[in-house]
């Protein structure tokens, strides 16, 4: 029983990265203009992060220095201090956008004021922070996010063309017409998957839980079942968009249209839980920025750190994700829409990935720091394919958002 | 030398406010085909609606949501002014825009309350086929 709640980091971990604000409403997008053709993006995006949270956890493990100990280690401290700021601007950027949505989310369920929501949403995340130890908070967001699986049944029961699907899973150069909104959506798509605050929260959690080399079985069997999790939802996503709004020529640009995609086969009660699902992956997704900020920070610093210890025991953690919320609701006061918000977080995400996913790669495979734990030739290389690509499409990824303003169709 | 830089800072941001935007046939195609997904999902969403299978709260809230998009189009598209070659097909859009934020204020309490009124697709229908004229002929 013990193991299979340890699960819930991993699918926690997935589905707040995988299945927030903005990859709900992109890949819908995606969807809605390249039918199935973008499935491969998912499914390159899934091998991707289980590599490297594979490794991250190996790493925390074994060499007992979870992400920004690495990067300060192997970067040095000036880039590595450019790396913190970066990382941590994106984290305080997508919280924000994710308060957004858990306002809009409940509004849409109780009709009540979107503002009042806000800050109630906040201050719920906060106590909620305060109250719960990092294996309740985990257990809390990863279960409650599989109510996200009714995007899945609802994609399914709309009966896909299969065939169309098998055929998306092989990457394409290019779709007739528009080869700029397409390496958008597929550069958008692989970086929404890959977020830096995956690693950072799944790394520290390796941590916060104890594991110990004997867990490196778990570490795998953990970051791959959350992982296909979140790349099935997201599937169901793209499945949705292309099922739904291809045909009617809806290009879906709100929270509540992606969201009434995943109720559309059904009835009232298929609303609900999409609403729910929903509010839980993007609530796991704040709390996943917010505490990344504080163990970045605390981790870059040497400060101690750990929501399984006494909020007084590490008061500098503490401090920095609770300002990283405050500061997050400042923005989200702010008026912004939480989508421009969390565009912008996607494709700057991409710009500064390479920075934290090569001094991960180092590491592992480094024999000094990991002994006989350290990086099979496989996984080198397999993990430098990915890098390699993760550093291409860092490089496209202004230049696309440029030349489609935003993926503007 | 800050005061300098702030005055010519403050003057671009000024300039860039109240000029208003050129809109060329390529910015007005990608005004269409927003406007006409807009309508397109109002429809579908009525439909939905229609069948019972939305909750007011979501009803009210999405159709909100749909309304001020159409309303933040309607505003953009009034302060800006159309390259010489588009200007009927620009004042025949900004009309249809206006028309179908129209539509989505009004129908937003009324479809709340009253599932059934379907019939408010009718009218979005022909907004929608409006715009996809224009579109054509762009």
């Amino acid at each position: 029983m013990k193991k299979l709640l340890g699960i819930t980091l991993g699918i926690m971990t997935a589905l707040g990265g995988f299945v927030d604000l903005g990859q709900i409403v992109f890949t819908t997008q995606a969807g809605a203009l390249f039918a199935y053709g973008l499935l491969w993006t998912i499914v390159l995006g899934s091998v991707a992060i289980i590599v490297y949270m594979e490794m991250c956890g190996r790493v925390a493990v074994v060499a007992k220095e979870p992400v920004f100990a690495v990067v300060r280690s192997r970067l040095g401290f000036r880039l590595g201090l450019v790396t913190l700021i970066a990382s941590n601007l994106l984290n305080l950027i997508t919280c924000a956008a994710e308060l957004g949505g858990i306002a809009i989310i409940l509004h849409l369920l109780t009709g009540w004021p979107e503002k009042a929501l806000l800050a109630g949403g906040a201050f719920a995340l906060a106590a909620l922070l305060l109250l719960l130890q990092f294996e309740w908070i985990e257990r809390t967001f990863g279960l409650s996010g599989l109510l996200m699986i009714v995007f899945a049944v609802s994609a399914v029961a709309l009966h896909p063309d299969w065939r169309g699907f098998a055929q998306g899973l092989l990457p394409k150069a290019s779709s007739a017409g528009r080869p700029a909104l397409y390496w958008y959506f597929a550069v958008g798509i692989f970086s929404a998957m890959l977020m830096e605050y995956e690693v950072h929260f799944y790394s520290s959690g390796a941590i916060e839980e104890d594991w110990t080399p004997r867990d490196l079985g778990e570490n795998f069997m953990v970051a791959s079942l959350g992982s296909i999790l979140g790349s099935l939802l997201t599937a169901g996503l793209l499945v949705l968009g292309a099922i739904i709004f291809l045909p009617r020529h809806i290009f879906p640009d709100l929270l509540s249209t992606a969201i009434f995609a995943g109720a559309f086969p059904f009835a009232q009660k298929a609303l609900l839980l999409s609403l729910l699902g929903t509010l839980a992956c993007i609530a796991g997704a704040a709390v996943e920025t917010a505490l990344s900020g504080a163990y970045n920070l605390c981790q870059f610093f040497n400060f101690e750190w750990g929501k399984s210890r006494r909020a007084r025991e590490v008061p500098i953690y503490t401090l920095s994700w609770l300002v990283m919320l405050a500061l997050a609701l400042l923005i989200a006061f702010t008026g912004l829409r939480p989508l421009q918000l969390v565009n912008v977080s996607i494709i700057f995400g991409m710009v500064i990935m390479p920075l934290t996913y090569y001094p991960i790669l180092r590491v592992a495979a480094d024999r000094n720091v990991m002994g006989k734990h350290v990086n099979s030739r496989f996984d080198t290389v397999i993990g430098t394919v990915f890098l390699v690509l993760i550093t291409l499409a860092a490089a496209a990824a202004i230049p696309l958002m440029v030349v489609t303003h935003f993926g503007k169709p | 030398m800050l005061r300098l830089l702030a005055t010519v800072a403050i003057a671009i941001l000024l300039c860039g406010c109240s000029r208003q935007k050129i809109v060329s046939p390529d910015d007005l195609r990608s005004d269409l085909t927003a406007a006409i997904s807009l309508a397109s999902e109002t429809e579908t969403f009525i439909n939905y609606v229609g069948q019972q299978r939305a909750t007011s709260n979501f009803t009210e809230g999405h159709l909100a949501y749909l309304a001020q998009t159409a309303r933040q189009s309607a505003k953009e598209l009034h302060s800006s002014t159309p390259v010489g070659s588009i200007a009927q097909q620009f004042s025949a859009t900004q009309k249809a825009i206006d028309a179908l934020a129209y539509q989505l204020a009004t129908m937003r309490y009324q479809l709340a309350r009253s599932p059934s009124a379907a019939d408010s697709t009718r009218n979005l229908g022909g907004i929608r086929q409006t715009l996809q004229q224009i579109k054509a002929s762009l």
